[in-house]
This record gives structure tokens, C-alpha cells and sequence, in this order.
């Protein structure tokens, strides 16, 4: 993932905040997501397109830690994120619940 | 009717063998309500049942169901439920009320209530499909009022209520297995959560227990008090969970099978609200820690056990005094009111017996729950028999009998089918007055009661009563 990419949160997802904790749940997978205080933060920012590099931008200021460990961290939740699929390319976010979109996954359905 | 964590729904059962049909009647009792048509309800399900489809292999059954896996689809509009032994399709009513004329009795009303949704559902004929079917439209329903259906076992200690959320395997049946009372376990398997009349969260039992079992015996609900993570490990311990892990823990608990992002949403706003208002701990359980145990460990956790805890409607007040009744036969009964005035007086009390249909008499008193069109409006009302006369309408070779009650002290006479307009309880069999067991007067002694009170109706329409 290059510090200029354009990522933005999954818009279409429900979330809530839980003191300073998020929860999010991904209906097609169903799978809920606990995040951490960092990763509630970036969460929080991803809230309108941002890439990598203004992320550590924000966090510097936020967090005391040296810029390459925090570049660090800020590239390993990202890539979490994008994993678990609540954090995407700007470009075709929207496209979350299409059918063959990266990261979604037939749905766990528990028999009653 | 069936009534879920305050959920009713309306069924209209097809044409099915007897004995098929008496199953499900027996299996959903407890949490009936007399069918009457003024009751309001969430929906009306019209069911037709179809032949159960003959086991050929394993193989071409797992092939079927795979090929027709659960599905739900909820949108305003409609709710579609399928799968490969049932299929439900239900849309809005619209929000009227009509006007009835036709009501013999029940409550006053003129307008009859109507349900919020409607439709048609085929079921094969197979206990097990149509369990399923109420398992999924009630994972439905209750959200959509607030509450939900969770994946655990729920228990009363002392008037306080627990749940104990758990996937299968995490101990739920195990920790129900242990409580000797069976008034105490609500469920082992699926609990109702819905928020009460004041806001706050109370619990009740489901006809959903594991392995398909049978439990539970009323309608009635519990404040839910504590939400107790079942945990296995070597030694008694309750450590504490924040809002946050409580609700994801409880999400994954929460029986839902839409896929849609809005049903997400409220899901989790409800999961969020539970866990957020209400207590929740892990408890580090063994799967042979003795209850008393576990009930003391948890203690600290809960509000004074002594205070009373009150049905909070008539309705579950009237579903738990007939499920006491079933369970000891007999019991007693402090009426309020003069309309069998001069035969019952203030602070008597009434020894109540069950008592089947076919022995009753006329000239007896008897004990009938009438639902209201809201659970705040059923009541309990305690008059003589005036007349039993056949209702026409035979159902599998049952015949159907219609009841005349009438108040001594009333003149006016209420006519009901047993279990659709009201259900008869149980038939006065003692009364307790100043300290003594007052003997009924035996069927001569009712019946000229009976003749006494209707000799002296004409009095009684004078003195406008």
C-alpha cells in the first residue's frame, strides 16, 4: 500500500461506538468486529478519504511515538482493516455488498 | 395465539391429522393465549401443511437442503422466509380498525384491533420444520419491537432474572440440567429479551429448547439482571466484561438470518442498548460446579433476592396461575369483586381444581382467563355455569361445546368456546373463609343456586346490574 493511497472506511456498515471502542458489523459475513482505541481512531478518520500518510500525519500529534514505529502500526491496522474488509480503496467502496467484491463471503447462517 | 417474549402471533392452523395437530397443541400450550378475535397481535400466519417429504437417503436430503438453504428477506414491505420444508410470505395489514357487531361477548371495544402483518407459510408436516418456522419468525418479530431471541440459557435466582449466552457446546443445557425447580430455568436454549412497560429489560421462556425438548410452562417474564458469559475452566470465577465485549460476545448469540445492513444496525443498537444497561460478567464455570455455587458467585452481581418481583401485565400473571395449576392440580384463588355476591363475600378464597371438559356440571363456578385486546386488559373472572350446549363445529372428531356463565349477582349471561374466546382454568372446588375450608354446596346445592340467581335475574336488571 503506497502513503498516497486514497482509503476510506466501508461506509455501509453499522457501527457504534462503545466509550472509546467501536463495533462494527459486517451483515455478510456476519462477522463483528471490536476495535481498539488506535484502531477506533483510524476508524474515526477513515471517516472521509484519507491516505497513509496524512493518517500519520493526525497521529503524530496524537499518540507520543516515534514516526517509524507509528508508520508501522498505522500500515499493520490498515492492512487489518482492509483484510477484515471495513477499510477500502476510496474508489469502488461502494461496491461492498456487490456479488465477488473483495472481502465479502456467503453469509454464516446459524440454522434456528 | 402465541405469545413470545410479549410477541403474539396469530396461527390458523390447516387441515392435518389429529394427533399431528394435538402435538402441537400440547408442545405450544404454555405460551397460548385464548384465541380470541379481539386480541391484538403482530401477525397472523394462515398455515397450510404439507405432506413431509420421505427420507429417501442422507445424501439426496443433504443435497436438498443445501440447494434450498434458509433465506430471509425483509424489507417495509415484506418478509419472505424460506427453506427446503417451509416457506412464509407475509405483507403489511393496512393500519385500520374495523367495526364489529358480531361479538357476543369479551371485552367492550367496538373496534376490533387487527394484526400488523399477514400471510401465508406452508409447512411440511413435521414437528421439527414447523419449530423451525416459529423459531425464525419470532428471530424476526422481536427485533422489530425491540427485543430479540438469544442463543442461551436463562435462569430465575430468587426474583432476579440471568441469562447465560452461549454458542452450542458452551454449557447452556448442562447449567439448566442442574436447577432441580423447574419453575426457575426459563429456557436452556433460545431466551426472549424484550424491553417491559417502563423501559427496563425482562426475559421470558420459549416453547426453543435444545434437542427439542419440552419446558417451560408460561408466558411470564423476569427482570433480566445479569448477563453471565459461560465460560469452561478449572475454577469458579466471575471476572468482570466491558459494554464493548459484552456486546460482541452477545452478538454472536443474537438468532438472526437476515444478511441486510439495516437489520445489522438495529441489531447491534439493541445488542449495544442490553449491554450498556444491564450487568454482564464471565462466568469460569466447571461443567460440574454444583448450582448453588454458581448462584453464590454470582450473588454479588445481583439485586436484592427477597424483593418481589410482580407479572408486570395480567396476562403473564393469568399464563403463570394456569401453569401453577397444571402443575399441582389445585389452587388457591383470592377473587376480587361482588358479582357472585351473596354466594362468595369479601376475603374469601377459592380452592381451585383443573377439570376436564367433560366433567363439568352445570351449576359449577369456574375460573376462565379472558385475553383483553393488549395484555394489560385479560382478566380473570370467576362465575357459575349456566349451560353447556354443543357449538356445531366438530374438529377431528371433537365435539365442541359452547359455555353460558353467568355472575349470581349479574344478570347478564357471557357464552364462550373453551380455549377461542376464553379458557376455562379449573372449577371451584372449596372456599376459605375466615380461616375455614368452606365445602361446596355439591351439584343440587349449585344448581339451586343457579336457579336462585336466575329466578332472581329480573331484580337484578332492575337494580341495573
Amino acid at each position: 500500500m503506497l502513503d498516497s493511497t486514497l482509503l476510506r472506511r466501508v461506509s455501509s456498515l453499522p457501527f457504534q461506538k462503545l466509550n472509546d471502542e467501536v463495533l462494527v458489523v459486517d451483515p455478510r459475513t456476519r462477522e463483528v468486529h471490536l476495535l481498539n482505541l488506535t484502531a477506533t481512531r483510524i476508524w474515526d478518520l477513515l471517516e472521509h478519504p484519507s491516505t497513509p500518510a496524512a493518517l500519520l500525519a493526525v497521529l503524530r500529534e496524537e499518540f507520543d511515538a516515534p514516526d517509524e514505529a507509528l508508520r508501522a502500526d498505522i500500515r499493520t491496522l490498515l492492512a487489518e482493516l482492509g483484510a477484515k474488509g471495513l477499510v477500502g480503496p476510496e474508489a469502488g467502496t461502494d461496491d461492498h455488498f456487490a456479488e465477488g467484491a473483495e472481502g465479502s463471503a456467503p453469509p454464516k447462517t446459524r440454522r434456528p | 395465539m402465541l405469545s413470545v417474549g410479549g410477541v403474539v402471533g396469530r396461527l390458523e392452523l390447516g387441515v392435518a391429522p389429529g394427533p399431528f395437530l394435538e402435538q402441537l397443541r400440547e408442545r405450544y400450550h404454555p405460551y397460548t393465549v385464548p384465541a380470541s378475535e379481539w386480541v391484538s397481535s403482530e401477525f397472523v400466519l394462515r398455515v397450510t401443511f404439507t405432506a413431509a417429504a420421505p427420507v429417501v437417503d442422507g445424501h439426496t436430503r443433504a443435497g436438498e437442503v443445501a440447494a434450498h438453504p434458509l433465506r430471509v428477506e425483509e424489507s417495509d414491505d415484506q418478509i419472505r422466509i424460506g427453506r427446503w420444508d417451509f416457506r412464509a410470505l407475509l405483507s403489511p395489514m393496512p393500519n385500520t380498525t374495523t367495526t364489529t357487531t358480531t361479538m357476543e361477548r369479551g371485552p367492550p371495544p367496538s373496534s376490533r384491533p387487527q394484526a400488523r402483518w399477514v400471510g401465508d407459510v406452508w409447512c411440511q408436516m413435521n414437528p421439527f420444520a414447523f419449530d423451525s418456522l416459529l423459531r425464525v419468525v419470532w428471530a424476526v418479530f422481536l427485533p422489530r419491537s425491540g427485543g430479540a431471541l438469544f442463543h442461551a440459557c436463562a435462569l430465575r435466582l430468587g426474583e432476579a432474572g440471568v441469562i447465560f449466552p452461549g454458542q452450542s457446546g458452551a454449557g447452556k443445557s448442562t447449567l439448566a440440567r442442574k436447577v432441580e425447580e423447574q419453575e426457575r430455568i426459563l429456557t436452556d436454549e433460545l431466551v426472549a429479551v424484550s424491553r417491559g412497560a417502563m423501559g427496563q429489560w425482562r426475559i421470558s421462556g420459549t416453547p426453543f429448547w435444545g434437542e427439542f425438548q419440552r419446558g417451560g410452562g408460561s408466558i411470564r417474564s423476569w427482570p433480566l439482571n445479569n448477563i453471565a458469559f459461560l465460560e469452561q475452566a478449572e475454577t469458579l470465577a466471575v471476572g468482570s466484561v466491558s459494554a464493548a465485549e459484552a456486546t460482541l460476545r452477545l452478538l454472536g448469540c443474537f438468532l438472526c438470518f437476515q444478511t441486510d445492513a439495516d437489520t445489522a444496525a438495529r441489531n447491534l443498537a439493541i445488542a449495544v442498548d442490553l449491554c450498556t444497561e444491564v450487568n454482564a460478567v464471565a462466568l469460569r464455570t466447571r461443567r460440574d460446579t454444583p448450582i448453588a455455587d454458581v448462584e453464590m458467585t454470582l450473588a454479588p452481581y445481583l439485586p436484592d433476592r427477597s424483593r418481589r418481583d410482580h407479572p408486570p401485565t395480567p396476562r403473564e400473571m393469568i399464563s403463570e396461575f394456569r401453569w401453577m395449576l397444571m402443575q399441582s392440580k389445585q389452587y388457591a384463588y383470592k377473587p376480587q369483586g361482588s358479582s357472585m355476591r351473596p354466594w362468595l363475600r369479601a376475603g374469601d378464597a377459592l380452592f381451585i381444581q383443573t377439570v376436564g371438559e367433560a366433567e363439568l356440571a352445570t351449576g359449577d363456578i369456574l375460573l376462565y382467563w379472558t385475553p383483553g385486546p393488549t395484555a394489560d386488559e385479560d382478566r380473570l373472572t370467576c362465575h357459575r355455569l349456566v349451560a353447556r350446549l354443543g357449538a356445531g363445529a366438530a374438529s377431528a372428531g371433537e365435539q365442541k361445546f359452547k359455555f353460558f356463565m353467568k355472575g349470581d349477582a349479574l344478570s347478564s349471561i357471557e357464552a364462550f368456546e373453551n380455549g377461542r374466546q376464553s379458557e376455562i382454568l379449573g372449577r371451584v372446588s372449596a372456599v376459605s373463609r375466615n380461616g375455614k375450608a368452606v365445602p361446596m354446596p355439591g351439584r343440587l346445592g349449585n344448581l339451586a343456586r343457579l336457579v336462585g340467581s336466575l329466578v332472581a335475574t329480573p331484580l337484578l336488571k332492575m337494580a341495573g346490574r
